[in-house]
């Protein structure tokens, strides 16, 4: 193995002075631009969240227990709490439309309201069900998200472990249900755990997905009618009348991510594979700021993690036709994991929080926090696209032109094995020489030239030795680029 | 059974002496007041005392069975059996046998006979000696005191023991003493581990005195062991391949990588009284008990994983055992603890002393001389001992058979070395000129066979000696009520006589606080008290029930919560804590009381039993006193299925269900339905369950609703099934022409109650479920409206089950047109 001279550099710069420790005061971190405001919510309430909906005043949040909790004047200082719908099974996701709150059960999309005006919910519709289920506690629905043309996509779970009842079919699916309900189409295949669900301001769909057994590493989807994702759990469902996926065959233990691309039928690559447990370890939800909420960010792609109790960010790239992107840290330290996030009406993010079943960092286990953007503008890399022979960066602001030299970047770059396994580490681990940078104009844009791009490979881009106008160093400098395609 | 054992008891009955108070004694004569019983004065006169002693003396020693006597009835002057010989064998050792018999049979074959019984099991195992700690010995002495062992035992008498048997077979004798009694009262459903406490303390003579000082840490022994399955091993005889002390327990001590076992074992210093969680992870198996309890079980051969368990635990020194297998693989173990004051970490050492105590039996006997076994044999023949106890000895039988023993009649000629005591009794038997005896005299004897008076106190006389009552704690805070067994006087005008026998078969324990156990007897033993106490203390003259209402159940309910004189404040109720002193659960007493006692009691506690806590809530006892009274009598007639007082708390950190006001929906996974389900507990604690994959009500039931554990721990996805009781699955009913059902979903009425739209081919109707109190009990109601189509159905019939509509029992079909309703009623 080659080790890279900026390699070398960074290790002598980092040799301690020899007139021993430096004080330096402390520099900028995430919660200089990002506060976590704890949400007060009564002690008796076990707020396990799976859907966060808010409505004027009012906030509607349905549990893992069943349980719909409504907060009444959540813009003061002591909102109201209480029990709004209860009996449902493990609801995952809870969207307001049409006046109407939908929640996905286990076993159903459900549309519910209080028609009385009690404050309680009081009719609850079945919209669409039929989707069996073994009774294994891992068959968890997601969703619902809800498309332009106002149908609803939800995302099925496998299961881990014993089936009571019987194998069910549609497992690790991603159903269509049409606007006036009533059945379901099963779409796309090969899901393992896909804990968020939700439609890009374009109107694509697109999923996150939980490492484990056929997937290597987590991962952010596009979701598009008769595409396998790679799962080989339920693909006997491919072989039912309403299949729109072609049933793929025997799939392979073992091959390399880019030979399981080109040799299994439709099977759809990510189009940003999240690192495991270098960027949290179970993604969910996900929101698109739109809006410019969190600053410099807009347009940009937020998601909450379970494990980690962190939301990072992403960005897409659309490169030979299709989506792939990178992923990027942005603020950690939340109390739990985190399964949802919905942009609350004043610019901040709620999350909620629940670990139950499998731990998470922070010290509870359920809960509500908001994410707040203080103001300031970290210098951080905001952005990585491809270009012809490497990346293009983009700055939150000006970089100081002088900084910009090869030994400023680190690139790393890896594979995964697509295999029965749970998980996979990266596979052919190599490190990059930066040939040449060049600055944009304004300065706030890089482009690095790597000698020797690959394809279907995560790279980790470090610019730790870049600076901005005023020498302060970037907040995180660092992003996993995951290069599908490359521009020609 | 020899004569000379009589003369030996009467001994004893003179030591006591009168006015001893329990123990095997007689009680002292009571005052010519306390003679007269009203239902029992005018037929008979009762026994004087000294008749009633020599009765006891022959009902325990059964002269009887050798001397007959016609009037000797079975159930009043036959003994028990005495042990089985061969048992008795294996059970001993040293000289103590002989001692034995010296002590209670007497006579100069006490060592013949000796040597005869051993011979009957001379393939026995030898006895073995136990491990154990000082500080299970002292909790084997407080459980001695707590439990009154003193009552019956003289601590000195049974600490013969010591010399003549092992740990092992006093713990069996305590775990399961019917098992080598059969029908002696002795069985107060003791723990393992309550049991080898015990057991250890009354072996204590048996301590080697090289004892060690106590180590901090663990002790272990490392085993190496084909492991090969998911089962414990046994590891009894085998050699340890490292033993040591450790301060932490983790696979460390192990002597080799696959295949072993490692036992640690310490005597930890918990610091407070609480409920303890205790934690073992491990790959691949383990398990930890406390005091011989098992509290985590974490067999598997798998990859690491934590079980936890909970114990509640008293404040000092506890047994701790864990025990660890590895197969082969990965291998850890860790075992952590969490309570009141600590939080989840593994035991620190300095908790934890590695001292074991070893407790030696006597040794074995040398092989009988075979001609003191023959004599032994034929002195057993000559003292009939086969007229008490069972023996396997075939050589025995061939031997000619004793010249009868004379009648009980013809004893009477002075010849009797039990006089003078046993005259009185000799009339009574013998030629029938004594007084007959009648139930309140048998009852009376009866209750000092069994010494029952040893701890509890009737009409005056018998209870706990000063001595052993001092020891007894009050765990609850209620004072005397809190730890004494309760009085017997006037039992039979108290309790019903399906409670007695229920107490005194299960051993109920209705007073969770009090320490001291009721030992459980033969359901015929039971029944036959119950009738005795009703027969003599008089059944009530207006003992019926108040009628039964709802409204009187909802006055009863509000009366016993918060808002009304707040019951809940010192009585658990349906197992739920009280929200003051834990006092003895209200939802049982509609079953244990007779009505005009709890009437009594409610009105006038302070005067029915001065000193007690109840206070007095109606002074005046006017006439709606007396309806508050029976209306809460009403609420309690529902049992556990009692509507739950307002102001009953849940217990923090429970999933058990509580419905106290609006119907609690819980959507789950139910055990031989479906994954769709819904279950509804309701304040009338009277539930059901729809199945929503299916279209069908499916279960109905009463008492406790669910524990929502299985859907709300960890990863949940448990199959529930009902707490409570009168569990019904129904069959539900069958729609004419096709009985496909969807389930469309459902509406929440202004109560709270779903009502399910189902679509069944072209029929659409709405499913509305809720429960009720009314006249007949709590029931429930079901309203059929059939919005779409005609709904045409049959109600199959069900054991157990009646269906009523408009207060007639439902006819086999209904027919129900589009905008039509039905409601029909659901009693069981």
């Amino acid at each position: 193995m080659v080790i890279g001279l900026s390699v070398l550099f960074g290790l002598l710069a980092q040799e301690p002075a020899p007139d021993g420790p430096k004080t330096t005061p402390p520099g900028p971190d995430e919660d200089t631009y990002v506060e976590i405001v704890d949400v007060d919510v009564p002690e008796h309430i076990v707020l396990e969240v799976g859907g966060i909906v808010e409505r004027g005043d009012e906030l509607f949040v349905c549990t893992r227990r069943g349980e719909v909790w409504r907060a009444v004047g959540i813009g003061g200082d002591s909102p109201q709490w209480s029990l709004w719908a209860q009996g449902l099974q493990e609801p995952l996701g809870l969207i307001d439309h049409e006046g109407w709150l939908w929640c996905s059960q286990r076993g159903e999309l459900s549309r519910m309201r209080d028609e009385d005006g009690d404050g309680r919910m009081d009719r609850l519709v079945t919209w669409a069900q039929g989707w069996p289920l073994s009774g294994n506690y891992h068959e968890y629905c997601f969703g619902p998200a809800l498309a332009p043309d106002g149908s609803f996509w939800l995302t099925l779970n496998k299961p881990f472990g014993g089936e009571p009842f019987g194998k069910a079919d549609w497992r690790g699916w991603a159903v269509r249900i049409p606007k006036e309900g009533g059945t379901f189409e099963p779409l796309c295949a090969g899901l393992r755990s896909p804990a968020g669900v939700g439609f890009s301001p374009d109107g694509e769909l697109f999923y996150t997905d939980n490492q484990g057994e056929w997937c290597a590493t987590s991962k952010f989807a596009l979701l598009e009618r008769g595409d396998f994702h790679g799962h080989p759990h339920g693909i006997e469902s491919c072989k039912l009348p309403a299949s729109a996926v072609e049933f793929p065959g025997e799939v392979k233990s073992g091959l390399r991510i880019a030979d399981a691309a080109s040799t299994i039928p439709n099977y759809r690559l990510p189009a940003i594979w999240i690192p495991w447990d270098k960027l949290g370890r179970s993604p969910a939800g996900f929101v698109w700021d739109t809006a410019g909420h969190f600053g410099p960010f807009r347009g940009q792609i937020f998601c909450g993690d379970q494990y980690s109790s962190e939301v990072f960010r992403m960005t897409l790239d659309k490169v030979g036709g299709r989506w792939q992107g990178a992923c990027y840290p942005f603020r950690r330290g939340l109390k739990c994991g985190i399964t949802r996030v919905l942009w609350s009406r004043d610019g901040s993010l709620w999350c909620g929080l629940t670990n139950r079943g499998w731990g998470s960092l922070g010290k509870s286990t359920h809960g509500l926090q908001r994410l707040v953007w203080r103001g300031p503008v970290p210098f951080e890399m905001s952005e990585v696209q491809a270009v012809a022979d490497g990346f293009r960066l983009r700055f939150t602001a000006a970089t100081d032109p002088e900084s910009v030299v090869p030994d400023a970047f680190e690139v790393l770059s890896w594979t995964y094995d697509h295999h029965a396994q749970y998980g996979c580490p990266p596979r052919d681990e190599r490190e990059h020489e930066v040939v040449s940078v060049a600055v944009s104009p304004d300065a706030r844009a890089v482009e690095i030239a790597l000698g020797d791009l690959e394809l279907a490979r995560v790279y980790e881009i470090r610019c730790g030795g870049v600076r901005g106008a005023g020498g302060e160093a970037p907040l995180h400098g660092l992003a996993w680029y995951t290069l599908n395609r490359a521009p020609q | 059974m020899h004569c000379s054992t009589l003369v030996a008891l009467l001994a004893l009955l003179s030591a006591c002496g009168n006015g001893n108070r329990g123990g095997v004694g007689p009680p002292p004569p009571p005052s010519s007041g306390d003679r007269v019983d009203a239902a029992a004065a005018d037929i008979l006169p009762r026994p004087t005392v000294e008749e009633l002693a020599a009765e006891l003396v022959v009902a325990r020693v059964g002269c009887v069975r050798c001397h007959e006597a016609p009037n000797a009835e079975a159930e009043h002057m036959l003994p028990l059996a005495g042990p089985d010989l061969g048992d008795a064998a294996r059970w001993h050792g040293g000289d103590g046998g002989a001692a034995f018999l010296r002590r209670h049979h007497g006579g100069e074959h006490a060592e013949d006979l000796a040597a005869w019984i051993v011979s009957l099991a001379a393939d026995a195992p030898a006895l073995q000696p136990a491990s154990t700690a000082d500080a299970i010995m002292a909790r084997g002495e407080q459980l001695f005191r707590e439990l009154a062992c003193g009552a019956c035992h003289a601590p000195g008498l049974l600490a013969g023991l010591s010399g003549r048997t092992d740990h092992a077979h006093v713990t069996a004798f305590l775990v399961d003493p019917s098992a080598h009694r059969p029908g002696v009262p002795h069985d107060f459903g003791l723990s393992v581990g309550e049991a080898e406490s015990l057991a250890a303390w009354l072996l204590r003579k048996q301590v080697r005195d090289d004892g060690e000082p106590a180590i901090r840490g663990f002790a272990y022994e490392c085993f190496e062991v084909n492991i090969a399955s998911e089962d414990p091993p046994d590891l009894e005889g085998l050699e340890p391949s490292g033993h040591g002390i450790v301060e932490v327990i983790d696979t460390e001590p192990k002597t080799r990588g696959n295949h072993f076992a490692l036992r640690f074992e310490s005597m930890i210093d918990v610091p407070s009284s609480g409920e303890w969680t205790f934690t073992v992870g491990s790959d691949d198996s383990s398990w930890l008990w406390i005091d011989g309890d098992l509290i985590v079980d974490n067999a598997g051969l798998a990859p690491h994983r934590r079980r936890k368990g909970k114990v509640r635990l008293d404040a000092g020194s506890h047994a701790l055992r864990v025990l660890y297998t590895e197969a082969g693989g990965h291998e850890s173990l860790e075992v952590l603890w969490q309570g009141p004051g600590v939080d989840e970490q593994p035991i620190p050492a300095e908790r934890a002393s590695a001292v074991t105590v070893v407790l030696a039996p006597p040794d074995p006997l040398p092989p009988s001389d075979p001609e003191a076994v023959a004599r032994g044999r034929a002195a057993a023949v000559e003292l009939r001992c086969t007229a008490c106890h069972a023996v396997a000895d075939p050589l025995l039988e061939r031997l000619p058979p004793p010249p009868p023993a004379r009648p009980w009649h013809q004893l009477g000629d002075g010849s009797c070395p039990a006089e003078p005591a046993a005259t009185a009794v000799l009339g009574i038997l013998g030629d029938g000129s004594g007084s007959p005896r009648d139930e309140a005299a048998r009852l009376d004897l009866a209750l000092r066979r069994d010494r029952c008076l040893s701890c509890h106190s009737r009409d005056g006389q018998g209870g706990l000696q000063p001595a052993v009552r001092r020891h007894l704690v009050d765990v609850a805070d209620l004072g005397e009520e809190g730890r004494m067994p309760p009085d017997l006087t006037k039992v039979g005008q108290r309790l019903r006589e399906e409670w007695i026998v229920k107490v005194l078969e299960e051993g109920h324990k209705v007073r969770p606080y009090v320490r001291v156990r009721m030992p459980r007897m033969s359901r015929e033993r039971a029944e036959r008290y119950a009738r005795w106490f009703a027969a003599v203390d008089g059944a009530p003259v207006t003992d019926e029930e108040p009628e039964f209402s709802a409204a009187a159940v909802e006055q009863g309910h509000a009366l016993g919560g918060v808002k009304g004189k707040n019951c809940i404040s010192c009585h658990m109720f349906a197992g739920q804590p009280s929200t003051g002193s834990q006092g003895m659960d209200l939802a049982i007493q509609h079953q244990r009381l007779r009505p005009a006692w709890f009437r009594e009691w409610l009105l006038r506690a302070a005067v029915v039993r001065p000193g007690t806590r109840m206070p007095l809530f109606w002074p005046s006892a006017s006439e709606a006193d007396r309806g508050e009274v029976d209306a809460i009598r009403t609420w309690l007639s529902l049992g556990a299925a009692s509507p739950l007082p307002e102001g009953i708390v849940p217990e923090k950190g429970s999933l058990t269900l509580l419905p106290t006001d609006r119907p609690i929906l819980h959507g789950a996974f139910l055990e031989g339905l479906s994954a769709r389900c819904i279950a509804v507990g309701t304040r009338e604690r009277t539930h059901f369950a729809y199945d929503v994959e299916n279209g069908r009500l499916a279960w109905i039931w009463r008492g406790d609703f669910l524990d929502a554990t299985g859907t709300w721990h960890g990863r949940a996805g448990k199959l529930l099934k009902p707490l409570g009781q009168d569990w019904l699955r129904l069959q539900d009913f069958v729609i004419d022409g096709g009985d496909e059902r969807v389930v469309l979903g459902h509406r929440i009425t202004a109560d709270g109650y779903p009502v399910f739209r189902v679509r069944a081919g072209d029929v659409e109707f709405e499913d509305g479920v809720h429960a009720r109190l009314s006249a007949a009990g709590s029931e429930i109601v079901r309203t059929l409206r059939c919005i779409k189509g005609t709904l045409s159905l049959e109600w199959p019939e069900q054991d157990g089950l009646r269906l009523f509509v408009a207060g007639e029992p439902a006819a086999p079909t209904s027919v129900i047109r589009a905008g039509e309703s039905l409601e029909v009623v659901y009693r069981w």
